[in-house]
Order: C-alpha cells, then sequence, then structure tokens
C-alpha cells in the first residue's frame, strides 16, 4: 500500500523519509542470514548423528545385507578383546553407578547451599560483601575446565594427600578382614587362619586347629610332619597342610567396606564428578528460589513463620520444578564427562561389575574413548555403537527430567 | 514475654448476605470515638533506608478496636511506618528505626522481641494478594498448624471461622481443595485476610489492600473491613481517600515523612487543621 508521506496531513513531519525498500532489504538479509547459522548447526548435528547411527546401528539391529534382527547383547555383556563379542554392560552398570551416588550427595548439598545464598543472605555489609565474593566464586567454579576437577579429586579423593597411608594399603578401613591363606595338599582348596593385619605373622600351624573353607565352613586342620605320608582319604588330604607350607595374606570384603583413602573406587568418582557439577546445581537452584515472588516470602514471614518455615513451606515447594530440571540437567553432565573420571578410575582392566561404593569401575566414555583408541579397527563401530546407547540413556535421564517437572508443576498450580 | 493469649474461640457466625453488608458500609461515615485504650503507641520515631531518612520524629497513637486509615501521597512513609510495626522492615536490606514502637508494655523494635511471636499478634495483610501456591483450605490452616497444636476437627472448625470472619465462606466452601490461585482477585484477597486472622491476631495491617482489586472487589473488601473492625484493631494504608473516609475512625496525614495532621476521620475530611491536609483531601495536590 502507497501512503502520503506525513506532511501532507501534518505539516509537523516535515522530515525527510527513510527508504523503506531498505529497510525491507535489511530484515530479509537479516531473516536469511539466521536461517543460515541454524541451518548450519542442523546440518552439523545431522551429520554427526547419522555417521554414528550408520556405524554403530547395525551391532544394534543388524544390517540390510544380513537381515534385520534386534541383538541386545551388546548392552548386556562384558568387554572383550573380541570385537564380536564385546559389550557396553561393565561401563553402563559404572555409569550408573557414579551417576546415582554422585546424585545422591550432590542434590542435598547443592540446594541447601543454594538456600543458604538465597535465603539467608546477610543484612550486615562486609557479610554482604563475603557473599558476594562466594557467589561470584561458585559462578567462575561452573567454568573450571573438568580435567581440573579431576586433579583435584586425584589428589583430595583417591590419595587424600597421602596423609592417610597409600590406596592399596589404607590407614583406616571398615568392613575388611585379613586371612593367611594356604592351599590344601590336594591342591583344590584353599584353608584360611585369620590375621589382625596384612603384616601379621602367620601362627604355627598345629594339627586339629579349626581354619576356614573359602566359602567359610570351619574344618580341622590336620598337619603333615615332615617325612610323613600323604594320607588317603581325599577328605583328610583336603585339610591337610605340611608344617611348613607358604601362606600369603588376602583381604576379603563386605558388602560395607570403606576405606582411606578412598582410592580409585565409585566414591571417589562421585565426588568427583560432585565437585563438577555443584556449582551447576548450586547456580540453577538459586535462579530457581529467585523465582518465586517475594510477596510468597512476605506473606509467609508476615504470618509468624520462621524464615526456615518459609523456607520449607512455601519457598522450596514452589522451586521444586527448577531445582528438579536444573539438576537432572546437571547430572546428565555428569554422565557425559570422561575428563575427570579419566584421572580417578582406575587405569587398570576392570573385570567386575562394581558391588560396592569402594569398587573399581569404568564408564561409558571412558570405554569408548578405549574403543575408538584401540589398534583394532573392529573396535571403531563399537565406539559408535557405545554412543548410541549413550544418547539413549541421556535422553530416557532427559526425559525423565521433562516428566518430573510437569507433574511437580501440575501438583503446585 | 506478655504476649501470650488465647485464640479467640471459632464459632459459626451467622453471615449477612452481602447486600446488607453494603448498605452497612454507606452509613459507616460517622467514626467512633476514640478514647480506647492505645494498641500501639508511637514516639519520636523514625526511620531510615541507608542514608535516606523515610520518616521523621512521627508521635501518634492507634486506638484498640478502631480503624486508622494512613493517607498520604507516595513516598510519604505510611508504608514503611506500617511495615515497622510488626517488624517486617527487618527484611529489607539498610532499614533501621530509632524511637519507641509499644504495643501495651512490649518494645517492638527491641532486639530481644521475638519477630515470630510479635507477628503472630499483629497480622499483615499485603497490596497484591498473595495467596501460597496451596489449596483454599490449607492456605488458611497454614498459620494455626504453625502456632497451635490441634486436632484435624478443631482445624477444620478454625479454616471455616475464618474464612466466614473474612466473607468468603460461601464463594469457596464446596471447593476447599482447589487451588487458591484459582480465585479471583478480590476473593484471594479476602483469602489472604482470612489467612492472617486464622492465627488470632490483634492488629490486623492493610498495605494498600484494595489497590489491586477492581471496585466490587473494593467494595467487598471494605465490607469485610467494617464487620471486623468490632474485634479488631485495624490499620489500614491507602490511596483512596473515600475509602479512608468509608472506613476508619481515625485518619493520619503524612508527607514527606511527617505527620502532618492526625484525628478522627470526620475532623479530618471535614474540618482539618492545615491547609496541606485540606489541600489533599480536596484533591488539590497528590
Amino acid at each position: 500500500m502507497k501512503m502520503p508521506p506525513a506532511p501532507e496531513w501534518n505539516p509537523d513531519f516535515h522530515y525527510p523519509q527513510k527508504s523503506i525498500a531498505g529497510r525491507r532489504r535489511s530484515e530479509r538479509f537479516f531473516r536469511l542470514l539466521c536461517t543460515g547459522v541454524s541451518g548450519i548447526s542442523l546440518l552439523i548435528l545431522i551429520t554427526l548423528v547419522t555417521a554414528i547411527l550408520s556405524q554403530g546401528l547395525p551391532r544394534i539391529i543388524g544390517s540390510a545385507t544380513e537381515g534385520f534382527k534386534f541383538d541386545f547383547s551388546f548392552m548386556l555383556s562384558m568387554p572383550s578383546s573380541d570385537p564380536e563379542k564385546a559389550g557396553i554392560f561393565l561401563a553402563l552398570c559404572g555409569t550408573i553407578w557414579v551417576c546415582v551416588t554422585c546424585a545422591i550427595v550432590t542434590m542435598p548439598l547443592g540446594v541447601a547451599t543454594a538456600i543458604f545464598l538465597e535465603e539467608y543472605q546477610p543484612r550486615n555489609r562486609y557479610l554482604g560483601m563475603i557473599h558476594r565474593w562466594f557467589e561470584l566464586l561458585i559462578s567462575n567454579l561452573a567454568g573450571v575446565p573438568s580435567i581440573v576437577y579431576g586433579l583435584v579429586g586425584l589428589t583430595v579423593f583417591v590419595y587424600m594427600f597421602g596423609l592417610l597411608g597409600t590406596v592399596n594399603r589404607p590407614n583406616f578401613e571398615i568392613g575388611s578382614s585379613y586371612y593367611h591363606q594356604y592351599l590344601s595338599l590336594d591342591r583344590k582348596r584353599t584353608l584360611r587362619i585369620p590375621a589382625a593385619s596384612s603384616e601379621s605373622t602367620p601362627p604355627k600351624l598345629v594339627s586339629g586347629m579349626n581354619v576356614l573353607t573359602a566359602d567359610g565352613q570351619t574344618v580341622k586342620l590336620n598337619v603333615l610332619e615332615s617325612g610323613q605320608a600323604r594320607p588317603k582319604d581325599p577328605e583328610i588330604l583336603r585339610r591337610s597342610l605340611k608344617q611348613n607350607s607358604k601362606s600369603s595374606v588376602t583381604k576379603e570384603k563386605s558388602w560395607y567396606y570403606m576405606q582411606l583413602p578412598l582410592g580409585y573406587s565409585v566414591l571417589a568418582g562421585s565426588l568427583t564428578l560432585m565437585l563438577v557439577v555443584l556449582p551447576v546445581v548450586i547456580i540453577s537452584s538459586q535462579e530457581a528460589l529467585r523465582a518465586v515472588p517475594s510477596s510468597l516470602r512476605d506473606g509467609g514471614l508476615g504470618m509468624g513463620c520462621t524464615p526456615w518455615q518459609v523456607v520449607w513451606n512455601i519457598t522450596l515447594p514452589s522451586a521444586t520444578p527448577g531445582i528438579m530440571t536444573g539438576s537432572i540437567l546437571a547430572m546428565s553432565r555428569a554422565m557425559g564427562e570422561a575428563a575427570p573420571i579419566l584421572l580417578v578410575s582406575s587405569a587398570l582392566y576392570v573385570s567386575n561389575v562394581p558391588s560396592s561404593l569402594m569398587s573399581r569401575y569404568t564408564i561409558m566414555p571412558l570405554q569408548i574413548y578405549q574403543w575408538a583408541d584401540d589398534h583394532n579397527r573392529d573396535f571403531y563401530s563399537l565406539a559408535a555403537t557405545g554412543i548410541i546407547v549413550l544418547l539413549v540413556v541421556l535422553l530416557i535421564f532427559n526425559s525423565i527430567a521433562v516428566f518430573v517437572r510437569q507433574r511437580t508443576q501440575k501438583k503446585i498450580r | 514475654m506478655s504476649l501470650s493469649q488465647s485464640i479467640e474461640r471459632p464459632t459459626r457466625s451467622k453471615n449477612t448476605p452481602s447486600s446488607k453488608r453494603a448498605s452497612a458500609v454507606t452509613q459507616s461515615k460517622s467514626s467512633r470515638d476514640l478514647s480506647t485504650e492505645l494498641a500501639v503507641e508511637i514516639k519520636d520515631f523514625s526511620s531510615w533506608y541507608g542514608d535516606f531518612q523515610a520518616i521523621h520524629n512521627i508521635s501518634m497513637g492507634i486506638p484498640t478496636k478502631r480503624v486508622t486509615s494512613f493517607i498520604g501521597p507516595s513516598g510519604c512513609g505510611k508504608s514503611t511506618l506500617l511495615r515497622w510495626i510488626n517488624r517486617m522492615n527487618d527484611t529489607v536490606v539498610g532499614a533501621r528505626a530509632t524511637g519507641q514502637l509499644a504495643m501495651g508494655e512490649l518494645d517492638i523494635l527491641a532486639r530481644s522481641t521475638d519477630v515470630v511471636e510479635l507477628r503472630r499478634h499483629i497480622g499483615i495483610v499485603f497490596q497484591k494478594p498473595n495467596p501460597f501456591p496451596k489449596s483454599i483450605y490449607d492456605n488458611v490452616a497454614f498459620g494455626p498448624r504453625l502456632h497451635f497444636k490441634l486436632s484435624k476437627s478443631e482445624l477444620d472448625d478454625l479454616v471455616e471461622w475464618a474464612l466466614r470472619k473474612a466473607a468468603v465462606w460461601d464463594e469457596v466452601k464446596d471447593r476447599l481443595r482447589a487451588p487458591a490461585l484459582g480465585l479471583s482477585g478480590g476473593q484471594q484477597q479476602r483469602l489472604c485476610i482470612a489467612r492472617a486472622i486464622a492465627v488470632g491476631p490483634k492488629i490486623l495491617l492493610m498495605d494498600e489492600p484494595c489497590s489491586a482489586l477492581d471496585p466490587q472487589s473494593t467494595l467487598s473488601v471494605e465490607d469485610l473491613i467494617f464487620e471486623l473492625r468490632e474485634q479488631y484493631t485495624i490499620v489500614i494504608v491507602t490511596h483512596n481517600m473515600q475509602q479512608a473516609a468509608r472506613c476508619s475512625d481515625q485518619t493520619a496525614f503524612f508527607y514527606e515523612g511527617q505527620l502532618i495532621e492526625i484525628g478522627p476521620t470526620n475532623q479530618v475530611f471535614t474540618r482539618p487543621e492545615k491547609k496541606q491536609t485540606e489541600d489533599y483531601v480536596t484533591g488539590k495536590f497528590g
């Protein structure tokens, strides 16, 4: 539509007019620019996903040439030197162990810190200065490269500055028991005598003394003097030892075994990951708390709530969806972190699924890294399959986050 | 502390239809006598926000079971004074006050005064209705649950009593479990008043309770003030001079942190002593 210039109906507007066509052109240009830029990022994403799917998917769903069939063995098998048999089960379990422990440790700590920073702000000027410094520090911590946290975790949690002994000879232990272990004369059974520590000397062997078998049964020991013939009875043979048999000390760990320093354990890994995600959890929780209108707090205080009652009854319930979302997103970041865990998980080959907080472990990103770095090229596609599994797990976690947020929001509204 | 006071027993009062109450409001123009004992006594009171002095040396009394209104242009310190009466200004960084603010024997400004207990006795209703994101029932039951040990049925009675007292019972009795945020603005504000009186306060502070409401809801809240004035000491801050004239017994006019004039509402509005007051109440400025 062609509009007459303004001065025709209002002589006050006698300024020369800017070209409308020019403004339209710049508008078109900018829109094109935006479309182009987002197109590029979309393209990168599509390339990435296609590459990974084309390499990794055949291991799970089969291929067109060999016929499609679902094969979940990848998720359920242990690492192996044979690419056909290798699977991600161990790393998957490790990831779940580490992330769940990390969440349990991080959430209360992070939310409590956020509550302290947001709801108990000091009124004193100098304390206020310290408070602001503290907040600044925490937001800076969120930007520290995770490998740095790996180093911190290594010194603080894994070695504990070397103050409490070494990783393999900890000074502090709970739930461990030591045994002098012998191999019986039939070479099939281990016989044990409880020991005080790893350094204690084995007792003198006497016939008739009680010893333990590996599965915990008590049997009577039969000691052969030098020159004495081997007993014929296999039952006696099984609990017989020579007088000067060599023993070694073994360590049995119960399920609640705990040692300091923590060593290359699930707990050390979780605590290190906690360092990585704690600033993120604190900041997102703080933001969620800040979003609660202050009129609600005033309402609570105005009817005689203590500050804690305001937090517990009003602020926290209103902020829960935000806190949940932030925390679960932080957890998915923890799940994808490889760098810090690279330092605090043992570089040794891990062969058992973690059974306690003190178990050694590996996690999916590390396993993927290991496969991608392997000399055997066949492992490459395995790395891609591993990435698919990792992505799916992350997706599941994020959907849980969305679901939880929706539900809590519904409850509040 | 000399604050212990048993809560007024919830009784099922008969709810007057709102049409009758509306007519009552129009008749309330004559203010009642102000010679009752003082609920709050203010002496040489000054207040600062940082370096800015918001209130200059004010002395006045707030009579028991009377409605006192604070009027004056924005920024004259009337809300600040109100918020000092139950120490809500404690939450404001940099706010401080000198002088005396006494409720009976109790020195409100004293460091040793327990604000939690104080605020149970001096309730406050804010400008914007601020029901908690809970159900209607839980909103009203929130305060009693904090302060009293009561059984389920006692709590039910108390909630009903407070809602009846605040004249919202008829509107919400069928949906007590529904979210309070689903109510209209006027209903929300009356719910907030119910919430405030459910802990049994002696004094009710209202900080521009109607400024966020439409005329109809304003009328319902004014009706409510008219009902409550028999039992509670009410202090109301308002920008609306008709409102002050309609529902208060005593009016205090503030200007730039000074108390310019205080007296029976009739007198302040019809025969003000100061020129400034006259200019303000007749709408020449402000």
